[in-house]
């Protein structure tokens, strides 16, 4: 059995096992909200919706805990806030001290403009490995996963590379329609190049249940329609945080893009010291842990513990992609519908 | 041109103009501002872009001019309106500034001059044209960029399927997906991960009719079906709403 059979071994057992003790041995190193200072003056945020409306709790939270600083939200679709901070800094407008977005091409749409400052060694060093903050700061996370339904398949018959799904005897579910699956296509587009990811559509198309969204991917899955399927991590972990008992398990595959990690984070567009200084409150021991167990993304901070149900990161092998080409899906969408898949 | 000719432009201009998509289209209608007002906005930026051509012909402080313009832009209530009402356009009034302000820098011809200048002349107006058609639409989804407008997550979801109908009703089968997917996308994703522990069931049916079933269903111009599916979503948002009532508040600090 090789690691990544453990892996997947280790998370069919369930939500309660090993990840709830991980958290309590790891969380020392990361700072708590008590060791920061106050937070003054003014500062104008550009803030992407976030998951469950999550980021705005945090938000609210920093708000209240620094009566003194004068805090301002602009609330948008991320994507939609990146074209207007771009037309803005075109324009030579300083509106925005900081953009929260929740993925990382938008984020890299304002880099690659140039807008964002050099991020403090204070706030890079808290980052978790593999992940870096060369351009902007990384707060929480996502990743691809295989749900599998282990009456139907055992994690050995996964492959660990998910370009061998297209060869595979595995009866699949996909949601090719949705935003996270094209991402994902992407990175697959980027690492293998167009024609084996054409390839794998076409195979994959062949065995594959198409469904409307990831949720009703791990959701056939469950119910043993499917022997697994490609979607979000996060899914699947809600479904057996209500139903411990429910009938699927995480697979990850080794170093491709079907262990794609995006994340959101936050980079800085000003030298307003209150923009690093609510970067290090989304950095904190409390901010994280809520990231993780309300919003089950995975937490970017050293020392704080995954989601339960996730295995450490040390043992996920997520590709190295730069997040801000994952922009361009022309071209996926274009093989996708190469392939009929669209 | 009529308002709804407006709003094709719109999706037109912001889509190319900036490679990627934008969120909704039209927004609705600002509160705090007038459409006189705003109008008279619109003249008197319009007179201070004649005032800087004619200045700059006449080779003075043209720069100086533009300063003072984007400052008025600002400060203006049509400035706001647009920001909050007519996102998609927001950015492109500000990229045809940066273009003026790009042959300025550039000393460019007159003329040339004068063309940007008139480009953002159009946005202006444009803009304009978009929040009217912002003040028609019923309120559908809450202004961005502004706090939230105090409706639950749950009731804006519902106002934009009702819209979504309306729009579907009216024949403009695009727009209504598109609010169809916008409702899903901005709003009922932000609900599903709490939900799919309470009813993964509900979510799953939830996630169908939005992505497949209702677009499907007015793509195929189906009446009928159309209605009840509209109707037995809000139906299911509703319980969706009492499972969420009894959720406890987390602090997180």
């Amino acid at each position: 059995m090789d690691r990544r059979t453990l892996l997947k071994s280790g998370l069919a057992l369930g939500l309660l096992g090993p990840a709830r003790v991980l958290a309590a041995s790891q969380e020392a190193q990361a700072l708590s909200v008590d060791a920061l200072p106050e937070l003054k003056g003014s500062l104008t945020l550009y803030l992407g919706r976030g998951e469950g409306g999550l980021y705005e709790t945090l938000i609210e939270a920093i708000r209240k805990r620094n009566p003194q600083l004068d805090l301002n939200v602009r609330r948008g679709p991320s994507a939609s806030l990146a074209n207007t901070l771009v037309a803005e800094h075109q324009a030579g407008v300083q509106r925005a001290d900081a953009f929260w977005s929740i993925d990382a091409s938008s984020l890299g749409l304002v880099v690659d403009q140039g807008m964002a400052r050099a991020v403090p060694e204070a706030l890079r060093a808290p980052v978790r490995e593999p992940f870096s903050a060369d351009a902007w700061v990384p707060i929480s996370g996502r990743i691809r996963t295989l749900p599998f339904n282990p009456q139907r398949v055992t994690a050995e018959r996964l492959p660990d590379d998910i370009m061998a799904f297209a060869d595979s005897d595995l009866k699949l579910g996909w949601a090719p329609a949705y935003g996270a699956f094209q991402s994902f296509l992407t990175a697959m587009r980027l690492l293998e190049g167009e024609q084996r990811t054409l390839e794998w559509l076409r195979g994959v198309k062949q065995r594959a249940t198409s469904y409307a969204g990831e949720f009703g991917v791990v959701m056939a899955v469950e119910r043993g329609e499917i022997d697994a399927g490609f979607a979000n991590h996060y899914y699947t972990l809600r479904l057996k945080q209500g139903k411990p008992s429910a009938s699927v398990a995480l697979g990850f595959t080794d170093g491709d893009a079907g262990s794609l990690v995006n994340a959101s984070g936050v980079a800085l567009l000003s030298d307003n010291p209150a923009a690093a200084g609510l970067v290090r409150y989304l950095q904190t021991q409390q901010a994280q842990r809520f990231l993780a167990e309300e919003a089950f993304e995975l937490p970017m901070v050293k020392g704080v513990a995954m989601p339960a149900g996730l295995p450490p990161m040390s043992d996920i092998n997520p590709p190295q992609v730069e997040l801000s080409q994952l922009a361009d899906l022309r071209p996926t969408l274009a093989l996708m519908r190469e392939a009929g898949v669209l | 041109m009529t308002q709804r000719h407006n709003t094709g432009w719109l999706k037109v201009c912001s889509q190319s103009a900036m490679g990627l998509v934008l969120g909704a289209v039209v927004g609705t209608a600002q509160a705090n501002g007038t459409m006189s007002g705003y109008q008279d906005d619109v003249e008197s930026l319009d007179a201070a872009l004649s005032s800087l051509v004619e200045s700059y012909r006449a080779d003075t402080q043209a720069g100086d001019e533009l300063a003072t313009f984007k400052q008025q832009w600002e400060s203006v209530e049509y400035h706001e309106a647009v920001e909050d009402s007519a996102k998609p356009l927001y950015p492109v009034i500000w990229q045809a500034i940066g273009q003026l302000e790009n042959t300025l820098d550039d000393s460019a011809a007159p003329s040339a001059v004068e063309g940007a200048a008139d480009r953002v002349r159009a946005t202006l107006w444009q803009g304009l044209g978009a929040l009217r058609l912002a003040t028609t639409k019923a309120a559908g989804q809450p202004q961005e960029g502004s706090a939230e407008s105090g409706k639950t997550p749950i009731t804006a979801i519902k106002e934009a399927l009702d819209e979504a109908l309306g729009e579907y009703y009216e024949g403009e089968i695009d727009e209504a997906k598109t609010l169809v997917s916008d409702a899903y996308m901005q709003r009922f994703e932000g609900l599903e991960g709490g939900l799919i522990e309470l009813d993964p069931e509900l979510v799953e049916g939830l996630e169908e009719d939005f992505n497949a079933s209702l677009p499907n269903a007015m793509e195929s111009g189906k009446d009928e079906q159309v209605a009840t599916l509209v109707k037995s979503m809000k139906a299911r948002l509703d319980q969706s709403r009492e499972l969420l009532a009894g959720q406890e508040t987390v602090e997180v600090f």
